[in-house]
């Protein structure tokens, strides 16, 4: 079995290995030194970039205003995104409409839908965001340029994407269950929400573990939405890891080295944070099949 | 059906589906020719009922009208900045901006899309775009689904370290590869070249994962039947695994489109002749190359809006296979 | 199964369009963009340059230049392509004009040199000179290379750490514009608005009038906030880096400076991108009475402004205001021509390429597109007519002499100053205590610069 698997797994790996593995191990190097993007002279520092790091109070700030973000963002994506594509699922009329519809949103190109989204959230009485909340009272709010309104907006934002996103996943997902097992449900006179608890969302297992692990890794790593819409304003206070990383290394003062040690402590944190699920993850089930 | 019906009876070949072993989780959904584990560790016995089947209502219930409240206002969300868009696109140049929310344009014209498509040069842009992201999608599926088989099908030593291994690299951000693949690439002689533009991407670790998932939820009586006909890995892949991964199938080659076509910082660093701008290349140099100041958002919104365009083809493409992919193998029990 | 059928043929399109192509990108697809429609073809060239031409034999040596620009200098790129491959046949300019701003130009660059492939020359934005002068390897230039009638007073923008690495190409300074329609029916006149204490008058009459306007914003975003309060620190004589390269925010000019930028913020939000937000938000939607831009986007701002016709208004313009008692002594922005190359046949050659985008023409041209203080004096007689038709540009000729060098930060962190202090103006303008700023922003800038 053994040489099949290698012939299977080797195409991948070599794109993997060439394009990924090994940048990364470029980049875990220049983590212990003072490159900067800009010229090729680079000293080693060792430990300097990551104890600068643990000192940095922007990045602080970014890890911050990250787990604001996810917490904002992950949840209600999942569950919408789902409760969409059960929605969806048991409509009658118009479903491939409804599924281009709700596709739409993760098919755009974020740049495009910035000037959109700068018009929606016009801190002017007339813009759209104003417009309705004023109908509710509340006084005009400058969106975008409100420091205690710029994330959420960016996660508002962030999430219309990402349920688009779990919407389709889920989809996909779902029409994998054959109509059979919801015949014999209905048979047994299983319906609505015991249907979902004991028959499809377990169904949906699989499914859930990927979106789980993929939407986590893809709000952590969030860049395009910040860039386009705040580029991590006003003050930093929408500024996330990845786009502090993009600012450090990439802009300013150019500075790679520190911005490869930013990049290599978050893989190495979300490693550590995702091994230790996986083990919670596990003796959570066998303390689970060992009570049953 | 007799009232001890249960998900063992309904789905033969019980068993717990493969996927326990490597970080998935043990249950399987139903896919494929009928065999399946109805969850796992979650077997229940279903409480019989009493006289069968039960009446069905035709009263649309809470549920139902849930439901269509949470539709609408999905849809609505979904829609309306590409309405917006839209609007800006159809009116003259610079109205839209006016706040006074006017749902319908004061004029409507199709210039802006004209001027759109020769200033941002759209069509070369949506040319390269198209075919390096296909390419890109061809080499992410031959790459992909091979080693989502190994992972999911076959079992070998180091197989748990070496899927650890790919999902790790999940987490390298797009950044900080750029450059030295830049320099790798440059090294090939394929900088400012389309294939400089397609190769970093030949193999996605998230497709893998994905198509990882879903495989696993293959019953292993159905590659037990494969094997026992004399079917070799290769050819059980092809003719087994492949069609009843449809649906994921589709489903990442949409995303995997969508991904590489409106990658930016790549072809920022690659494509500089102007013949192989990618569109979100030619978006940014839109919005800044403008010859007034102030941008022209109907032209904007008009680029914008093409740009999308084969996106949204590739769905509609792919939503078909999907629901053929369904409707070929589910069905029957 | 019918998604294996299609599938391929979609991956076949695919293949085929991509192999097709070929390898690279030919040369413009699109007729459209050789010609754009406001800058018209210009003729770049080292005619009456003594110093400028690559000796013949470097000029036989080299087959390919390489220069790199930001997308809207395209044109002028174009035109120095244009004259290079005409004058020396056989030579391929590589123009590399994909960028859409200076960071993204500095990742193009940087990333070439990683590949070792050296960009011969390249345009700098005033603020990222320092960068080009350390850390890209931009050559030192010579001025008896340039043309007489360069107006080398201008080369002192382009100096880091006394050396000339730099020939400003594009010049600007920071402009006051005005809705004069609002302004009149407020009772205001633009004379007084050539001080801080003017403008803020101003806006208190404005906001009296019972208009339904913001009467000043001034963005922010695009490093903006510092050029600002730095303009008018500037115009007390104290701008905000001193002669020894330290940074000077707690002068009693800063102070001033800070609590003018203070007072501004209490009149309704400031905008961020001063395109995007802030001219849209003046010349389109007339919600503001005064705000601020370039003079680069002057003349096309107040073209548009015109065009609008009956939805449009009257627009003035004058250059920013000093403090009171002050004189102008605007900081200047824009970019400059580097050279990149070290290799002696190669610099000869980037050399001639960078002085015939110099050549007056190419400058009048590029100054009809974008109105930036026109650096060559022979275009400036070529301008009359485009003076004629803005004479709001006029005063802008005269401000040469006291132009002031963009700062200059060193230390390992010192680009980042110029994003720091526009956060601290940012600061100021949502009411923060001025005087706190600015102790902060003086801690902050000597931490970086250290």
């Amino acid at each position: 079995m053994g040489w099949r698997a290698a012939a299977l797994l080797l195409p991948g790996f070599v794109g993997i290995a060439v394009f990924v593995i090994g940048p990364a191990l470029v980049s875990a190097f220049v983590a212990g030194t003072d490159k900067a993007l800009t010229g090729p002279r680079l000293h080693w520092v060792g430990t300097a970039n990551a104890r600068t790091a643990f000192d940095d109070p922007d990045l602080g700030n970014a890890v911050v205003n990250t787990l604001v973000y996810c917490l904002l963002t992950v949840t209600p994506a999942v569950v919408l995104g789902l409760a969409l594509a059960l929605a969806v699922e048991r409509a009658t009329r118009g479903r491939s409409l409804l599924r281009f519809a709700l596709f739409l949103p993760v098919s755009a190109n974020i740049v495009a839908m910035a000037v959109v989204f700068s018009y929606i959230f016009d801190p002017s009485p007339d813009g759209l965001a104003n417009t309705i909340v004023g109908a509710f009272g509340v006084a005009p709010v400058d969106w975008l340029g409100d420091t205690s309104t710029a994330l959420p907006v960016v996660a508002l934002v962030g999430g219309w994407r990402l349920t688009s996103l779990v919407f389709i996943v889920y989809l996909a997902g779902l029409t994998a269950i054959p109509r059979s097992v919801y015949e014999a449900a209905d048979v047994d006179g299983i319906r609505g929400l015991a249907r979902l608890r004991h028959i499809t969302l377990p169904l949906l297992a699989p499914t859930t573990v990927f979106l789980g692990v993929f939407v986590t890794i893809l709000t952590v790593q969030t860049f395009e939405t910040v860039a386009v819409l705040t580029k991590g304003g006003p003050l930093n206070s929408s500024t996330t890891i990845i786009y502090y990383m993009y600012q450090v290394g990439f802009t300013g003062s150019f500075r790679i080295g520190y911005a490869s040690m930013i990049a290599l402590l978050l893989l190495a944190a979300t490693v550590a944070l995702g091994a230790v699920g996986a083990l919670l993850g596990r003796r959570f089930r066998r303390l689970r099949t060992a009570a049953a | 059906m007799s009232a001890d019906t249960d998900a063992a009876q309904l789905f033969p070949g019980g068993g717990a589906a493969g996927g326990g072993q490597a970080g998935g989780d043990g249950r399987a959904p139903g896919g494929g020719a009928g065999g399946a584990d109805g969850g796992g560790g979650v077997r229940r016995r279903h409480a019989a009922r009493p006289g069968g089947p039960s009446s069905r209502r035709r009263r649309p219930g809470p549920g139902a009208v849930a439901r269509l409240a949470l539709l609408t206002v999905g849809v609505v969300a979904a829609l309306l900045p590409f309405l917006w868009m839209l609007r800006t696109a159809l009116g003259p140049s610079q109205t839209a901006l006016d706040l006074s929310s006017n749902p319908l344009p004061s004029s409507v014209g199709f210039g802006s899309f004209r001027r759109a498509w020769q200033d941002a040069d759209l069509g070369a842009a949506l040319a390269t775009g198209v075919g390096v992201s296909l390419a890109i999608l061809a080499l992410q599926l031959a790459t992909a689904i091979p080693a989502a088989y190994a992972f999911a099908c076959l079992r070998f030593r180091g197989r748990t370290a070496a899927f650890a291994v790919v999902l790790a690299t999940l987490l390298v951000p797009s950044q900080i590869t750029s450059v030295p693949n830049y320099v790798t690439i440059s090294a090939l002689g394929l900088a400012d070249t389309r294939l400089g533009l397609v190769l970093p991407f030949m193999t996605h670790a998230g497709m893998i994962f994905m198509l990882r998932q879903y495989m696993t939820t293959i019953p292993a009586s159905v590659l037990d039947a494969a094997r026992m006909d004399g079917l070799g890995t290769w050819r059980t892949l092809r003719s087994v695994v492949v069609p009843l991964a449809a649906p994921a199938i589709a489903t990442v080659s949409v995303f995997s489109f969508l991904l590489s076509y409106n990658e930016y910082l790549w072809p920022l660093l690659v494509a500089r002749s102007p013949g192989i701008a990618t569109p979100p290349l030619a978006l940014a140099r839109l919005v800044t190359d403008s010859s007034s100041i102030i941008p022209d958002f109907a032209e904007l919104a008009a680029a914008a809006l093409v740009i999308s365009l084969p996106s949204l083809a590739v769905f509609i493409v792919a939503q078909r296979r999907l629901a053929t992919g369904i409707a070929g193998t589910g069905a029957g029990a | 199964m019918r998604m294996r059928r299609t599938l391929p043929s979609l991956v076949a399109v695919g293949m085929i369009a991509l192999t097709a192509c070929g390898g690279g990108g030919g040369g413009p697809s699109n007729p459209a963009e050789s010609l754009r429609p406001t800058a018209r073809s210009a003729d770049a060239g080292v005619a009456g340059v003594a110093g400028a031409t690559a000796s013949p034999e470097c000029a036989a040596k080299v087959k390919t230049l390489r220069m790199a620009a930001v997308g809207t200098l395209n044109d002028v790129a174009k035109s120095g392509k244009a004259y290079m491959e005409k004058a020396h046949p056989g030579l391929t300019v590589d123009l590399t004009a994909t960028a859409v701003d200076y960071n993204a130009l500095v990742q193009q660059i940087s990333a070439d040199r990683s590949a070792g492939r050296t960009v011969d020359v390249a345009v700098a934005g005033f603020d990222l000179l320092p960068v080009y002068a350390r850390q890209l390897g931009a050559q030192p230039l010579a001025p008896s290379l340039l043309r007489s009638t360069y107006d080398q007073r201008l080369l002192r923008l382009g100096t880091v750490d006394g050396r000339l690495i730099g020939i400003p190409q594009q010049v600007s300074s920071l402009a006051l514009i005005y809705n004069l329609d609002i302004l009149t029916r407020a009772g205001v006149d633009p004379k007084t608005l050539t001080t801080t204490d003017g403008v803020i008058a101003a806006a208190d009459r404005i906001k009296a009038s019972g208009q339904h306007v913001q009467p000043i914003d001034l963005p922010t975003g695009q490093q903006f906030g510092q050029w600002e309060l730095n303009t008018l620190a500037s115009s007390k004589g104290t701008p905000i880096q001193d002669t020894s390269g330290r940074p000077a925010l707690t002068t009693p000019a800063a102070r001033e400076a800070a609590e003018f930028l203070a007072k501004v913020g209490t009149y309704g939000p400031q905008s961020d991108d001063p395109t995007q937000q802030g001219l849209l938000r003046f010349g389109i939607r007339r919600q503001v009475a005064m705000s601020v831009v370039t003079t680069a986007s002057l003349a096309g701002g107040l073209r548009f402004i015109a065009s609008q016709g009956a939805k449009g208004f009257r627009a003035g313009a004058i250059p920013f205001p000093t403090l009171p008692g002050g004189t102008q002594h605007p900081v200047a922005g824009g970019n400059a021509l580097t050279v990149l190359a070290t290799d002696r046949c190669q610099k000869e050659m980037a050399t001639e390429l960078l002085v015939s985008l110099l050549s007056p023409d190419v400058v009048a041209a590029s100054t009809e597109a974008f109105s930036y203080i026109p650096v060559d004096t022979q275009a400036v007689s070529q301008l009359g007519s485009f003076y004629e038709t803005y004479p709001q540009l006029k005063p802008f000729l005269t401000l040469t002499d006291s132009l002031v060098k963009a700062p200059v930060w060193g230390g390992a962190r010192g680009g980042e100053v110029a994003t720091a202090l526009s956060n601290q103006v940012v600061r100021l303008t949502h009411g923060e205590d001025p005087g706190k700023i600015l102790s902060d922003a003086q801690a902050q800038v000597t931490e970086l610069t250290r």
